[in-house]
């Protein structure tokens, strides 16, 4: 069935709009789109991020706002609750010291972890990891501020492992070469067998932080 | 067959199969010599063990007689028991018993008997930095005490707000770009009767990917930047991305410390993104709603006035 589509005139009552009208319209378009600019994901999610609480912030403003339009107005006699704002936990919770250096705070409610030296390795210092090419052999080295390591670079294996390296590729055979030569050794293989493939093993003193 | 070019991987370990074809190990020589370039590029080391700063900072007056003092070092320093020395100006110097804290770099001493009025200068001594012969360069703090002695914890008031960015920057120590997310956190009033510029600031990420809510990580100590400023605070994309939360503390010269306050929280956005008009932005829902209301009219009215053009209308 084909839609019709009439194009009658009808004598509506349209207002003039003038050109001050487009512009203060404008105007409030250009406002209202720059208080509801921010900065997202190219995928946006509508669902608004829950608080610490784990409610969701604009959910919760909205069922107050309901709760407070259809509340009755209190009576001028009802005596206000004394509120006393909380307490804060860390008010007297004093420093704890850690048994390598340094010492746990009161934070935000909960005493932290230990400091350490840096997040993930020590600026500038370089571990053993493996490729799957050419040389099978590289080194990484760590950030300058310590919280990653750069690329596995390819380099020529030490001569007590250029043949595990021939024959075996990048296998566990030749991680294990690294740690038998007393390299600082990336776990590709786990062999530690504590299921992190991407922590360091061997000689790591000045590589891993303490 | 394809371009050269292709094959050349900008990050990421390349992991490009096993075949070993002379095609493949020739492309990757080809990097490996353009890495070795880079590498040659920078000469200077990536991290040393230098003084960064100390607490009282340089030149400081006023300092309280109790206080205690500190240098903080680059993260790689190791401490060897070089001597601190401290010399009270135009009267002796003295060896001081000194401590170093790998965990944050800092190297304290403890002086006893600093006399009001009085100039001192500290010594602090070059570091070795960790497994190398690298040594960091050495640094005097002159600083004068005054008539005052710390005995109260300070107050500040934590952190107020945070804003957020992704930096990418050439790491001097790997040579390639490095992706982090910086947050810029604006601090609340701090004060204490030993001064404010002498206090150390902590700050601790309480929420996050990898972190125990139960016991937030310490990321950050420096001195509390001037009023006004913000501090930044960097971390990998991996560790800060979604609900965020940091908290701070500061602590006098006599190690005393103030309470953080509650928690200032951000939620981040994996990027690539994209600046510009979303419903989760800034103004939240509300914004947005009016946004969307306001465009809706704009566009209607826009529409009746090219209705009104085509009738041949004023």
């Amino acid at each position: 069935m084909r839609a019709r589509v009439s194009h009658r005139h009808r004598p509506t009552v349209v207002h003039s709009l003038h050109a001050p009208s487009l512009r203060l319209l404008g105007v409030l378009g250009f406002v209202a789109a720059v208080g509801g600019c921010g900065r997202s994901e190219l995928a946006v999610d509508d669902q608004a991020p829950p608080d610490e609480a784990g409610a969701v912030p604009d959910a919760a403003a909205d069922a107050e706002a309901e709760a407070e339009a259809a509340a009755p107005e209190a009576a001028p006699s009802v005596a206000v609750p004394d509120v006393q704002p909380p307490s804060d936990p860390c008010q007297d919770a004093a420093p704890i010291p850690c048994p390598g250096g340094g010492a746990r705070y009161c934070v935000a409610g909960h005493y932290s972890d230990c400091p350490t030296r840096c997040v993930a390795c020590v600026p500038g210092s370089v571990r053993v990891c493996m490729l799957s090419y050419c040389e099978y052999w590289g080194t990484q080295t760590c950030a300058a501020d310590g919280q990653s390591f750069g690329y596995c670079v390819e380099a020529a294996p030490p001569s007590e492992c250029r043949d595990v390296a021939r024959s075996s590729h990048d296998s566990s055979d030749l991680e294990q070469c690294c740690l038998d030569h007393g390299f600082c050794c990336r776990d590709d293989f786990d062999l530690n067998h504590n299921g992190n493939t991407t922590e360091q093993i061997g000689q790591c003193t000045g590589v891993t932080c303490s | 067959m394809h371009g050269s070019h292709v094959l050349v991987r900008p990050r990421g370990p390349a992991r490009i199969g096993r075949s070993r074809g002379p095609l493949r190990c020739g492309i990757v020589g080809v990097a490996l010599v353009v890495g070795a370039m880079a590498g040659k590029a920078r000469a200077d080391p990536c991290a040393s063990p230098n003084v960064i700063e100390t607490m009282p900072p340089d030149r400081a007056q006023g300092v309280p007689t109790n206080a205690q003092l500190f240098a903080r070092y680059g993260s790689v320093a190791q401490y060897m028991g070089e001597n601190v020395t401290l010399e009270h100006v135009g009267v002796d110097d003295q060896v001081v018993t000194a401590t170093f804290d790998d965990t944050e770099g800092v190297l304290r001493i403890a002086p006893s008997g600093l006399v009001a009025g009085e100039s001192y200068v500290t010594h602090w001594p070059g570091l070795h930095a960790l497994d190398t012969s690298m040594v960091g360069a050495s640094f005097d703090q002159h600083f004068e005490v005054g008539d005052v002695v710390d005995t109260a914890a300070p107050t500040f008031g934590g952190i107020e707000s945070i804003t957020w960015d992704v930096s990418r920057e050439r790491d001097s120590c790997t040579g390639s770009v490095d992706e982090r997310y910086v947050f810029d956190l604006t601090l609340g009033p701090a004060a204490d009767d030993g001064g404010r510029d002498s206090l150390a600031l902590l700050v601790f990420q309480t929420a996050g990917p990898d972190v125990d809510a139960m016991a937030p990580t310490p990321i950050l100590v420096q001195r509390v930047p001037p009023a006004g400023q913000t501090v930044r605070v960097s971390r990998t994309v991996a560790t800060t991305l979604g609900h965020v939360c940091f908290a701070a503390i500061v602590r006098d010269l006599t190690m005393k410390v103030s309470t953080s306050g509650p928690a200032a929280c951000v939620d981040t956005v994996t990027p690539p993104f994209f600046y510009g008009c979303a419903a989760s932005g800034t103004a939240g829902r509300a914004g947005w709603r009016a946004a969307s209301a306001a465009s809706a009219l704009l566009l209607g009215a826009l529409a009746l006035r090219a209705g009104r053009r085509r009738r041949g209308d004023p």
